[in-house]
């Protein structure tokens, strides 16, 4: 069987699968459930000097689309003692979140969740509202010395979490390790705003609040795949995961293990464990004995944009299509290389330009690209 | 026993005197020591000098120095050492300075030498190093909340108030104004000292340049706010926007303007200082800087609590921040983050 061993904040865990902070690692019953479902290790919902208030509602999910306006824990540090005690004494792993507005109040923090028995630490960079109009953690100089001033105060491994809202991650993941942090993950979920009814002309929620779940997840691997390259540390992918595959397109981009956080909302704490079958008998399957012989295998083939050079394809045909009821490719193709003609789809291979999207649409995958010299 | 303020009446010195005698002999001069003494020895005064904890016996209370109970923002503190002190199983003392350096003095005295607390929170404290190395030696556990630690090996939560002003001005300034004005609190505090600096590093910054007249310091409260804003329009012009010391004063300066028939923001923005809860119930809403009071009163008590329950941390300085919190006043149009 394939090895699942992995590393991050500094910690050995069983397998890759971490569960993220958010309501679903609140206290003691939503993190007992979690680990009991087979997650490595957890990350608590972010521990803060002073819990907000809740607001109800504050979910909102459509289209795979999860939208929240919940900053942080609402337990307070007191609480946490005993929560993190508890964990600790029913032998799981337990990564405390916290947060802060400055380095000292993360190092005091930080030194608390330490004495309450913490395997490790994960600095939660920013919120993707609540923060006003300036991301503080946008900036590589901040980033530096609140992870600096965490790792001085404390004994046990630290992570960072970033930010998607940041204009240069590399710079900020790099600011982390050189700040002294042995993992690096991300990302939180985005700021955005949930949508409106409007035939009540009401706002789903009402403020901008967080967008997390599938639709994040390409933001997510964009991140991942940048950082993954510049850091030495071990890097954790996080957004949309809900199945083995999305975190197999984590590993293949450098990260080494993944957080979990909407989808068990939707999928519930059990899915955790399907995940981590599928992924076992996934990796078996294909002959991989360890995740870490996945980790960056695709980031070789990722060039930047202005270093592509790609071949002549245009688009190809399987077989004839003679479904007038459909028509997607023909609407795809903003080139006019589709046309239904004499009772079929037709192809003009001297008009297409190669761009891909018909390919994309067509419901019975007719469609493929090949090699071809315009002429 | 007699208490410290009753020796400065006797004597015709002040508490401060009085508390320097006591703690730094060397800086009273030789005449003035010797009455003090003389004094001290007639009315069977005993300073307790010697290092000792302060309750022998845990007293399971905590003392907090404030200086002005009435002030919002000082009660918002208040309740943030109270949670922390009820989960613990203790009682606060709660002492009103009056803003009074010798009030402060004469709250320690009584405190220290009553042996009635486990530990005091200094809120926006006026005590000079030297008074604060002197209650260091007592070896009570102190935190000192709202101000900057000077002397080493004291717990210190403080914010950072040059920044909100700074980022208040900045605020100003990136929105076109360049003819800023001030209104201060008029007082020797810390605080108020530190909003001022922001506000000139922002000005400096810009190479804007202050007009002196719409430099005004008045008392931090709703008449000081009026008095301010009547000097104000007694003046040939106005600034484009200005930024006032606390929200009191900053609500009665809207009310001044209004009253005028001056229209805020397009013709003076806004910027208060507080967050106070009304400050977004007035029309236009109050643009303000908000400062964690609460939040400075939870860090505030745990750091006593760690002291007193001996965690053994090294004594701790953590600094917080201020956020600018966008409304209507300022011109820069609703915001939503
Ligand atoms: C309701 C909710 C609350 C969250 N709370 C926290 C938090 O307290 N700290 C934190 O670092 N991330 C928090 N997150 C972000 C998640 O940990 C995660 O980074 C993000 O949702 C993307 O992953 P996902 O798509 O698997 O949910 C929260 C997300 C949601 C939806
Ligand atoms: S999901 Fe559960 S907690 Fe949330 S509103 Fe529905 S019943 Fe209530
Ligand atoms: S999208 Fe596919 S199925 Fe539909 S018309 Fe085109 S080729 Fe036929």
């Amino acid at each position: 069987m394939a090895e699942l061993k992995t590393q991050y904040a500094g910690l050995e865990l069983e397998n890759p699968l971490i569960v993220s902070a958010g309501p679903w690692s609140r206290d003691t019953s939503t993190i007992s459930k979690a680990l009991e479902s087979g997650a490595s290790a957890v990350v608590t919902a972010s521990i803060v000097s002073e819990p907000s208030p809740t607001h109800c509602p504050r979910l909102f999910y459509k289209e795979y689309s999860l939208s929240n306006i919940r900053l942080y824990s609402e337990l307070t540090l007191e609480d946490w003692k005993k929560t993190i005690g508890e964990t600790r004494n029913n032998g799981g792993t337990i990564i405390a979140s916290i947060m802060g507005e400055s380095p000292s109040e993360l190092a005091y923090l930080a030194e608390s969740v330490e004495s309450f028995g913490a395997n490790a630490i994960e600095i939660g960079a920013a919120a993707p509202f609540g923060e006003g109009l300036e991301i503080k953690c946008s900036d590589p100089e901040f980033v530096f010395n609140y992870t600096e001033a965490v790792t001085t105060a404390v004994k046990i491994p630290v992570a960072v979490k970033l930010s998607a809202t940041v204009t240069n991650p590399v710079a900020c993941a790099r600011a982390a390790e050189r700040g002294g942090a042995s993992g690096i993950s991300g990302i939180d979920s985005v700021r955005a705003f949930a949508g409106i009814d409007i035939e009540t002309a009401t706002p789903y929620l009402p403020s901008l609040g967080g967008l997390s779940g599938s639709s994040v997840r390409p933001v997510s691997m964009a991140i991942i795949s940048m950082i993954s390259e510049a850091v030495g540390i071990p890097v954790c992918g996080i957004g949309g995961i809900s199945r083995f595959s999305h975190a197999v397109e984590y590993f293949m981009l450098g990260a080494q293990s993944v957080q979990i956080g909407s989808s068990i909302l939707t999928n519930g704490y059990s899915n955790i464990g399907i995940i981590l079958e599928e992924l076992t008998a996934w990796l078996d399957n294909h002959n991989y004995r360890s995740i870490q012989e996945l980790k960056g295998i695709v980031s070789k083939r990722i060039s930047p944009f202005q270093d592509l050079r790609s071949d002549p394809l245009a688009a190809e045909f399987k077989t004839d299509c003679h479904k007038s009821d459909c028509m997607h490719c023909r609407n795809a193709c903003t080139y006019d290389a589709i046309s239904f003609t004499e009772g079929k789809i037709n192809l003009n291979r001297n008009m297409c330009s190669g761009c891909g999207m018909c390919i994309n649409v067509c419901p019975e995958k007719l469609i493929s690209m090949s090699w071809y010299q315009k002429g | 026993m007699p208490n410290i303020r009753e020796v400065a009446k006797a004597s015709g010195y002040s508490v401060a005197t009085i508390s320097r005698v006591i703690n730094h002999p060397n800086s009273v001069s030789p005449d003035t020591r010797e009455k003090v003494f003389k004094i001290m020895r007639d009315m069977e005064y005993t300073p307790n000098t010697h290092a000792r904890g302060l309750a022998l016996d845990k007293s399971n209370s905590i003392a907090l120095i404030l200086p002005d109970v009435l002030d919002m923002s000082y009660i918002k503190i208040a309740r943030g050492i109270e949670e922390i002190a009820h989960q613990k199983g203790y009682f606060v003392f709660l002492c009103n300075s009056e803003n009074n350096h010798e009030r402060e003095l004469e709250n320690l005295d009584m405190l220290v030498k009553g042996r009635r607390v486990d530990g005091i929170i200094l809120v926006n404290s006026l005590l000079s190093d030297d008074e604060l190395y002197s209650l260091q030696k007592e070896k009570v556990p102190i935190v000192l909340a709202g101000r900057k630690r000077q002397i080493e090996n004291t717990n210190a939560v403080y914010i950072d108030y040059a920044r909100g002003s700074y980022n208040a001005a900045k605020h100003f300034i990136s929105l076109g104004y360049r003819s800023l004005g001030f209104i201060s609190n008029k007082s020797t505090a810390f605080e108020d000292e530190e909003k001022f600096s922001g506000f000139v590093q922002a000005i400096n910054e810009h190479s804007i340049s202050i007009n002196e007249n719409f430099i005004i310091e008045d008392e931090k409260s709703i008449r000081g706010g009026t008095r301010a804003a009547k000097k104000l329009l007694m003046g040939k012009s106005l600034p484009e926007a200005l930024l006032v010391s606390c929200d009191p004063a900053a609500l009665a300066v809207l009310k001044c303007l209004n009253e005028n028939e001056i229209k805020v923001p397009e013709q003076i923005a806004i910027i208060g200082f507080d967050n106070v809860d009304i400050s977004e119930l007035v029309s236009p809403r109050l643009t303000t800087i908000a400062f964690p009071a609460h939040k400075l009163g939870l860090l505030s008590a745990r750091l006593l609590f760690d002291d007193i329950d001996n965690r053994g941390y090294e004594s701790q300085e953590i600094f917080l921040q201020t956020a600018l919190n966008i409304r209507e006043s300022c011109g820069h149009g609703r915001t939503k983050y």
